[in-house]
C-alpha cells in the first residue's frame, strides 16, 4: 500500500514537472534562422538585449554572473563599497582590480564605465604629483572606456566620452603641455589603438576628433535602428568640429603658422559647415539645422511683409488697442524709449509687455473674410518660421556657435594668420627681453587684428578672443614701458579694451576709481570737507568704490577680506548706488 | 605601507593594551568576556532547570553538570584525541577534499588571462589574487568539512561506533577540530607552495641591454621584458649602477642591479641581474611621529581636506616639519649607518613647476644635545619607496664632521629625523609609518609563509566554529550559521562603523541611521546628511534601530574580526609581517578556539550521544 502511494506521488510530481516545463520551453524557445523563437527570445531581440547585439561576448563575465546565482546585485553592491574604500584609502592597485570585477558583473551598464573611467582619469590622476603618474591614470581611464566600448558596441556615448577624455582631459589639464607630448610619444598606445595612425596625427585633439567622428557615425547607425541618443544631440555632434578648432588653435599656440595652420583652420571651417547642415533634434522641438538660421529669418521677414500687405496697419491697430487697456503708469513705461526708462518703468514694462504682444494669428483674424484664409495660411507659416528662428538661436547660443563660426571664417584669412604669428613672435621677444622688437611685432599684430575685428565684430565681443587680446595688450604696455615708450592714444584696439572693461565689473570699478581719484585729487588738495572721505585711506577707499561701482557682490567680497562685512553691507547709499551701477 | 593602528608589542597588547585608544589588555578583555558569557550561560541553564525541576533540584543539577564537565575535561586523553583526529582525516580523504586543490590549480592555470603584469604594482596584484583565492577555497573547504561531519554521523548513527567506546564528549569535539585542521593545513600548504611558484615565476624577469649605450651621456635602454623596459645611466666611475624604472606607474619602482665591466681592449659588457624588489621583506624600525606647525611648535599637522585623515600635512617654506623619533638605534644594529626609507604625499596649492617634484630637506638631530646635521635636499616621490642612506659620518653646521652615533644618537639610542617641505605654498603629508629605518631584510619565502599564516588562522576559526555549531545543529543549518559568522567577521569593521553611527551619532560618521531609519529615508528620498524631523514616529524608529544595533554590537563582539588576519598587504607591499602581529593573531585564534571548544564540549554533553 505504502509503495503504491509513493509510486502515485512520484507520478504526480513527474506530471507536474512536465506540465511546468512545457510553458517554460515554449517561452524560452531559442530563435533559429527560420523561426523567431519563444516569447523571451522575441522580447530579447525586440529590446536588443542579447549579448551579441550589445557588444563583444565575454565568457568570463557570463560565467561570473551565473556563478553569483542571482546574488549579483549584492555582490555588485559590496564591490562598489570596496571600490570606494580603496579610493578613499589611496589603494589604487586594488581599486583597479575591483573595477575589473565590477565590470564583469555589470558589463552593459553605461554608468559603470562612465563613472569609473571618470574616477580614474580625473579624480585619481589628480591625486598624484608626478605628471607621469597623472598621465598613467588618465590613460587607464581612457583604456577603461575603450574596454567598455568593446563590450557595448552600440553605445555611442562611450565613444563620445573617449573622445572627450583624449581631447579635453589631455588638452585642457594644467599639465596639458606635458601630457600632449607624452600622448604623442605613447607609441604603445597608438599601436594598439590604430597601428596605421601617422606620427603627425597623434595629436590628442585629432585623435579625440577621430573618436568623436566614430561616435557620430555610430549614433547615426543606431538611430536608424531605433536606438535614440540619450544626450543632447547639439553638444554631442558639435564635438568633432570643436576638436578640430582646438587642434588648429593649439598649432598656433605651439608656434606653427603659415600653410599648416591655414589648412587646419580650413578643415575646421568645413567641419563647422557640415555640422551646421546636420539636421538635429533640438531640445524643444523637432529637427532643426543650425545653418538654417539666416534663411529662416529671411523667410520670416518676407512672410511678415506679405501679411502686412494683406492686412495693412492691422498689427499696429491691435497694438494700440492693447496699449489702451494698460494702466496709465504701464502705458507711460511703454511709451518711453527703452534707454530713457527709469528703474520703476523698466519693472512695469517687464511685467506688462506680454499684454501688448500682438500674435500673427490675431492679425489674420482681423482680415476681411475673403482673404482671411490666405492670411491665416501666411500667419501660420510666419509663426512657424519665427519659432524655428527662435529655437535655432537658442541652440546656437548654447554652443556659442556664432563666435566659433566667425573664428573659423576669420582664422583662414591672411590677416588673421599674420596677426597670430606676429602676436606669438612679440610674446617670445618679450620673454627674451627684446622689448623694442617685441613692441614692433605687437604693433604689426594690432594692425592685422584691426582688419579682422572690423570684418568680424562678433569676435570683439566674445570673451575668448577679447580676454586673450587684453592679456597681450597688457604685455604690450609693459614692453612699451621697458622700451621707454608711451602707450599710444588713441589706441588702435581701444574698443576691445573698453568692451572688456564693461564686461569685467571689477576692472570697470578700478578704472572708475582711478578716474575719480584723478578728478578729486585737486579738490582734496584744496582741503574741501567732502573730499576727506574719498581720500581717508587706501583701504576704506577701495572698499567704498568697490561697493559703489561693482554692486553688492564685490562690496561683500572686499569687505569680507577686511573683516568689515556688516559695515559695508549696511551702508544704504553705497548699496543703492551699486545696484544702479549694475543696472 | 599603511599602518592605521600601530602594532603594539606583544606583551603590552596582552597585558596593558593601548590607553591612548582606550583599549584594555587582551587577556583581561578576553577573561572578562569569557567570564560574563560563562556566567550568563550558567545562570540561564540554572533558570531553565529551575522552571522545569524547581530551584533546589536545579542547583543540584547545575553543580553535577559542572563537576562532570570538569572531570571530563581533565580526563581528556591525547591518545584518544589523536585516534579521533586520524578518523577525521580519513573521513575527509574519503570525501575527496583534494578536489579543492585541483580547483585551485585550474584557477592558477588560467590566472594569467586575467592578471595584468602592466599593473602599477604587479607583485601586489598577483599576491592578492593567489591569497584571496586560497582563502576562499580553504575557508569553503573547512566550512563544509567541519559542519557536515558530526551531524551526518549522528544522523547515520555511525557516531555510535565511536561513542560506545570509552571516549569523552570533549575528545570527540577536539579530535574533529584537530583532524580537520590537519587536512586543511596540508591543503593550504600545497596551495601556498603552488602560489609561491606561480607568483615568483610570473614576475621574476631580467633584461638585456638593447642597442648601444650612449658613450657621452652613458644613457641606454634595456630590452622589453614583461611588458616594460628600463632606461639607465651608466656612471663610468662605478662598477655597479642601478636601473631606474621608467614605466609611468606608481608603486612600481622596481630595479635591477647591473654589472658593468670593461676589459683591456676597452670593450664594455653589461650584465643586468634579476628584479631586486620583488622578493623582498623589509623589516622596518618605526619611529614616533610629531608634527610641527608653521610657528615651529608641536601641533597636529594640517588637514588638506582629504576624506581619509590618515596623513596630516605640513606647509612648505615655513618652520612646519615632521619629526620621527627612533629608539634603540645602536651602532651594533646599524654598523654602517642608517638606511632611511620614506614615502611622502604632496599637496600643491598652486601649480608650481609641474615637471619637477616638490622639494624638501631632511636632517638628523640629537634630541638631547640638539646637535643636528645640515639639511639634505631631496625631491619628494609619491606612492613609492624612496631610499636614502645616512652614513656614519655626516656634515654638521660650519662643515663640522659629525659622528652618527657619538654626536647624533643619544647614549640611550634615541635619534630624530626631521623632514621639511621647501617649496612655498606646497605641502608634505606623512603618517607614522611613512618613514622608517630599514633594519634588516627577512627571507621572502618565510614572509610568504606568514602571509599564509593569516589564512591558516581564519581556517582554524572556521573549523572551530563549524565543529562547535555542528554539535547541536543539523549540517545545513550549522553550515549556514558558520557562513554567517564568517561573513559577519569579514565585515566586522563595517558593522562597527554602522553600530557606532547609530549608537554614538556624530557628524563624521553619518550613515543614514539603522535599518528602519534607512528605509524611511529611502522612501522619502532623503540623503544621509539631512536631519529627519523630531516626531514621535521617527523617535520610535530610531529607538528600535538602537535596540537592534546594541544586539548587533553584542553579537559582533563575540565573533572574530576576520579582517584582522589579513597579512596579505604586508607581504604584497614588501614588508615583513611583524612577529608581534602574528603572535597577537595566534593568541586571538587560540582564545576563540578555546571558547569554541568549551561551547562545543558543553553542547555535545547535552546530547544523548555525548553522555
Amino acid at each position: 500500500m505504502s509503495e503504491n502511494r509513493t509510486f502515485v506521488h512520484r507520478v504526480i510530481y513527474g506530471a507536474l514537472i512536465v506540465a511546468l516545463l512545457i510553458p517554460l520551453a515554449l517561452l524560452s524557445q531559442p530563435a533559429t534562422l527560420e523561426a523567431p523563437g519563444g516569447l523571451l527570445s522575441r522580447m530579447r531581440r525586440e529590446h536588443k538585449l542579447s549579448q551579441a547585439e550589445l557588444g563583444d561576448i565575454d565568457p568570463t563575465s557570463a560565467t561570473i554572473k551565473l556563478a553569483t546565482m542571482g546574488m549579483g546585485a549584492i555582490a555588485v553592491q559590496a564591490l562598489w563599497h570596496k571600490a570606494d574604500e580603496y579610493k578613499k584609502k589611496e589603494d589604487y592597485v586594488n581599486l583597479g582590480a575591483t573595477l575589473e570585477q565590477i565590470v564583469k558583473l555589470q558589463p552593459n551598464f553605461f554608468r559603470v564605465w562612465d563613472f569609473q573611467a571618470h574616477n580614474l582619469s580625473y579624480n585619481i590622476s589628480a591625486e598624484f604629483d608626478d605628471y607621469h603618474d597623472k598621465y598613467y591614470y588618465i590613460m587607464k581611464g581612457i583604456d577603461f572606456l575603450k574596454e567598455g566600448q568593446e563590450k557595448n558596441a552600440t553605445e555611442p556615448r562611450l565613444l563620445n566620452r573617449l573622445g572627450w577624455y583624449i581631447a579635453q582631459k589631455i588638452g585642457r589639464a594644467d599639465e596639458h603641455d606635458l601630457f600632449r607630448v607624452l600622448f604623442r610619444q605613447d607609441a604603445k598606445w597608438h599601436a594598439t589603438d590604430r597601428p596605421d595612425r601617422p606620427l603627425e596625427a597623434r595629436d590628442n585633439w585629432l585623435v579625440g576628433k577621430e573618436k568623436f567622428a566614430e561616435s557620430h557615425t555610430l549614433a547615426d547607425e543606431q538611430e536608424g535602428k531605433g536606438n535614440f541618443l540619450k544626450t543632447s544631440p547639439m553638444i554631442f555632434y558639435s564635438e568633432a568640429a570643436k576638436s578640430q578648432i582646438n587642434y588648429a588653435e593649439n598649432l598656433e599656440i605651439d608656434g606653427t603658422f603659415g600653410e599648416t595652420a591655414r589648412r587646419a583652420w580650413e578643415v575646421a571651417k568645413g567641419d563647422m559647415l557640415a555640422f551646421s547642415q546636420r539636421p538635429m533634434q533640438s531640445s524643444i522641438r523637432e529637427r532643426i539645422r543650425l545653418g538654417d538660421y539666416e534663411a529662416e529669418q529671411a523667410k520670416a521677414a518676407t512672410l511678415a511683409k506679405k501679411l502686412e500687405a494683406i492686412a495693412p496697419g492691422v498689427k499696429q491697430k491691435i497694438y494700440q488697442e492693447k496699449l489702451a487697456t494698460l494702466t496709465p503708469a504701464q502705458r507711460r513705461a511703454h511709451e518711453t524709449a527703452a534707454d530713457d526708462r527709469n528703474l520703476e518703468q523698466r519693472e512695469l514694462y517687464a511685467q506688462s509687455s506680454y499684454l501688448t504682444e500682438v500674435e500673427w494669428d490675431e492679425v489674420a483674424e482681423r482680415v476681411e473674410p475673403s482673404r482671411r484664409a490666405e492670411a491665416k495660411e501666411v500667419a501660420n507659416a510666419l509663426i512657424r518660421a519665427e519659432e524655428v528662428v527662435k529655437y535655432i538661436d537658442l541652440e546656437r547660443e548654447k554652443l556659442n556657435y556664432d563666435y566659433w563660426w566667425a573664428r573659423c571664417q576669420s582664422e583662414v584669412l591672411p590677416d588673421a594668420l599674420a596677426a597670430r604669428e606676429a602676436t606669438y613672435k612679440a610674446g617670445k621677444l618679450y620673454d627674451q627681453v627684446e622689448m623694442e622688437k617685441s613692441v614692433e611685432e605687437y604693433e604689426k599684430a594690432w594692425r592685422h587684428w584691426r582688419v579682422i575685428l572690423d570684418q568680424f565684430p562678433r569676435l570683439r565681443s566674445d570673451s575668448v578672443t577679447a580676454d586673450e587680446m587684453v592679456e597681450e595688450i597688457e604685455r604690450y604696455k609693459k614692453a612699451l614701458h621697458f622700451a621707454g615708450k608711451k602707450f599710444p592714444e588713441p589706441f588702435i584696439l581701444q574698443d576691445v579694451i573698453d568692451l572688456s572693461e564693461q564686461k569685467d565689473p571689477d576692472l570697470a570699478a578700478k578704472k572708475a576709481q582711478e578716474k575719480e581719484q584723478k578728478k578729486e585729487a585737486p579738490a582734496a588738495a584744496g582741503g574741501g570737507e567732502e573730499s576727506k572721505g574719498a581720500t581717508e585711506g587706501p583701504k576704506g577707499d577701495a572698499e567704498k568704490s568697490n561697493g559703489e561701482k561693482s554692486g553688492e557682490k564685490s562690496a561683500e567680497k572686499s569687505a569680507e577680506k577686511s573683516g568689515e562685512k556688516s559695515e559695508v553691507k549696511d551702508s544704504g547709499p553705497e548699496k543703492s548706488k551699486g545696484e544702479e551701477a549694475k543696472d | 605601507m599603511v599602518v592605521e593602528n600601530p602594532i603594539l608589542p606583544y606583551l603590552q597588547w596582552l597585558l596593558e593594551g593601548d590607553s591612548a585608544r582606550g583599549i584594555g589588555g587582551a587577556l583581561y578583555t578576553y577573561l572578562t568576556t569569557a567570564g560574563i558569557v560563562a556566567l550568563a550561560v550558567l545562570v540561564l541553564g540554572y533558570l531553565i532547570a529551575a522552571v522545569r525541576h524547581g530551584p533546589l533540584a536545579a542547583g543540584d543539577m547545575t553543580y553535577r553538570v559542572l563537576l562532570a564537565a570538569v572531570r571530563d575535561l581533565f580526563g581528556i586523553s591525547p591518545r584518544r584525541v589523536w585516534a579521533l583526529a586520524r578518523l577525521a582525516v580519513k573521513e575527509s580523504l574519503r570525501r575527496r577534499v583534494w578536489a579543492s586543490f585541483v580547483v585551485f590549480a585550474v584557477i592558477l592555470l588560467f590566472a594569467g588571462w586575467f592578471l595584468d603584469p602592466q599593473s602599477p604594482n604587479p607583485a601586489k596584484l598577483y599576491l592578492s589574487f593567489v591569497l584571496t583565492w586560497t582563502s576562499y577555497l580553504v575557508l569553503l573547504l573547512s566550512l563544509f568539512l567541519s559542519t557536515f561531519s558530526l551531524p551526518t554521523e549522528i544522523k547515520n548513527r555511525i557516531i555510535y561506533t565511536v561513542v560506545t567506546k570509552p571516549v569523552r564528549a570533549g575528545e570527540i569535539v577536539l579530535g574533529r577540530m584537530l583532524g580537520f585542521a590537519i587536512v586543511g593545513s596540508v591543503i593550504l600548504a600545497l596551495m601556498g607552495l603552488a602560489s609561491y611558484v606561480f607568483v615568483v615565476r610570473s614576475l621574476r624577469h631580467s633584461h638585456d641591454v638593447a642597442g648601444a649605450v650612449d658613450a657621452k651621456t652613458g644613457r641606454g635602454v634595456t630590452t622589453e621584458d614583461l611588458d616594460h623596459r628600463h632606461e639607465f645611466v651608466v656612471d663610468p666611475k662605478r662598477s655597479k649602477e642601478e636601473l631606474h624604472f621608467t614605466e609611468y606607474a606608481s608603486e612600481s619602482s622596481h630595479r635591477h642591479s647591473m654589472e658593468v665591466q670593461t676589459d683591456e681592449q676597452g670593450n664594455t659588457t653589461y650584465a643586468i641581474g634579476p628584479r631586486e624588489d620583488l622578493e623582498v621583506a623589509r623589516v622596518p624600525m618605526m619611529g614616533v611621529l610629531t608634527y610641527y606647525d608653521r610657528d615651529g611648535q608641536p601641533g597636529k599637522g594640517i588637514s588638506v581636506g582629504k576624506e581619509w585623515g590618515y596623513r596630516r600635512f605640513v606647509e612648505g617654506n615655513t618652520p612646519a616639519a615632521v619629526k620621527w623619533t627612533f629608539e634603540n638605534v645602536t651602532a651594533e644594529r646599524f654598523p654602517n649607518g642608517l638606511p632611511v626609507e620614506r614615502t611622502i604625499r604632496i599637496f600643491r596649492t598652486h601649480k608650481g613647476i609641474m615637471d619637477r617634484g616638490v622639494r624638501g630637506t631632511m636632517f638628523v638631530k640629537n634630541p638631547d644635545t640638539q646637535t643636528r646635521t645640515i639639511a639634505f635636499p631631496f625631491t619628494a616621490k609619491e606612492f613609492r619607496v624612496d631610499s636614502d642612506f645616512l652614513p656614519r659620518t655626516l656634515e654638521g653646521s660650519g662643515r663640522r664632521q659629525l659622528d652618527l652615533f657619538k654626536d647624533l644618537v643619544t647614549p640611550e639610542g634615541r635619534v630624530e629625523i626631521w623632514l621639511q617641505c621647501n617649496d612655498s605654498g606646497q605641502y608634505f603629508g606623512a603618517a607614522q609609518a611613512d618613514l622608517y629605518l630599514r633594519a634588516a631584510d627577512a627571507p621572502f619565502a618565510v614572509n610568504f609563509f606568514k602571509g599564509f599564516l593569516g589564512i591558516w588562522y581564519q581556517m582554524l576559526l572556521v573549523i572551530g566554529y563549524g565543529v562547535m555549531l555542528s554539535t547541536f545543529l543539523s549540517g545545513p543549518v550549522a553550515m549556514l550559521t558558520t557562513l554567517g559568522i564568517s561573513i559577519l567577521g569579514l565585515f566586522s569593521e563595517f558593522i562597527r562603523e554602522l553600530t557606532s553611527s547609530v549608537l554614538e551619532p556624530d557628524i563624521k560618521n553619518k550613515l543614514g541611521g539603522g535599518p528602519i531609519e534607512a528605509a524611511i529615508r529611502l522612501g522619502r528620498q532623503s540623503g544621509v546628511m539631512t536631519d529627519l524631523e523630531d516626531s514621535a514616529g521617527i523617535r520610535i524608529a530610531q529607538m528600535a534601530d538602537q535596540a537592534m544595533m546594541v544586539l548587533l554590537r553584542g553579537v559582533s563582539r563575540l565573533i572574530p574580526d576576520f579582517s584582522q588576519f589579513d597579512n596579505i598587504t604586508w607581504v604584497a607591499s614588501g614588508f615583513d609581517v611583524p612577529s608581534d602581529l602574528w603572535m597577537q593573531q595566534g593568541t586571538m585564534v587560540a582564545g576563540y578556539l578555546l571558547a569554541a571548544f568549551f561551547a562545543g564540549f558543553l553542547f555535545m554533553r547535552t546530547r544523548e550521544v555525548g553522555k
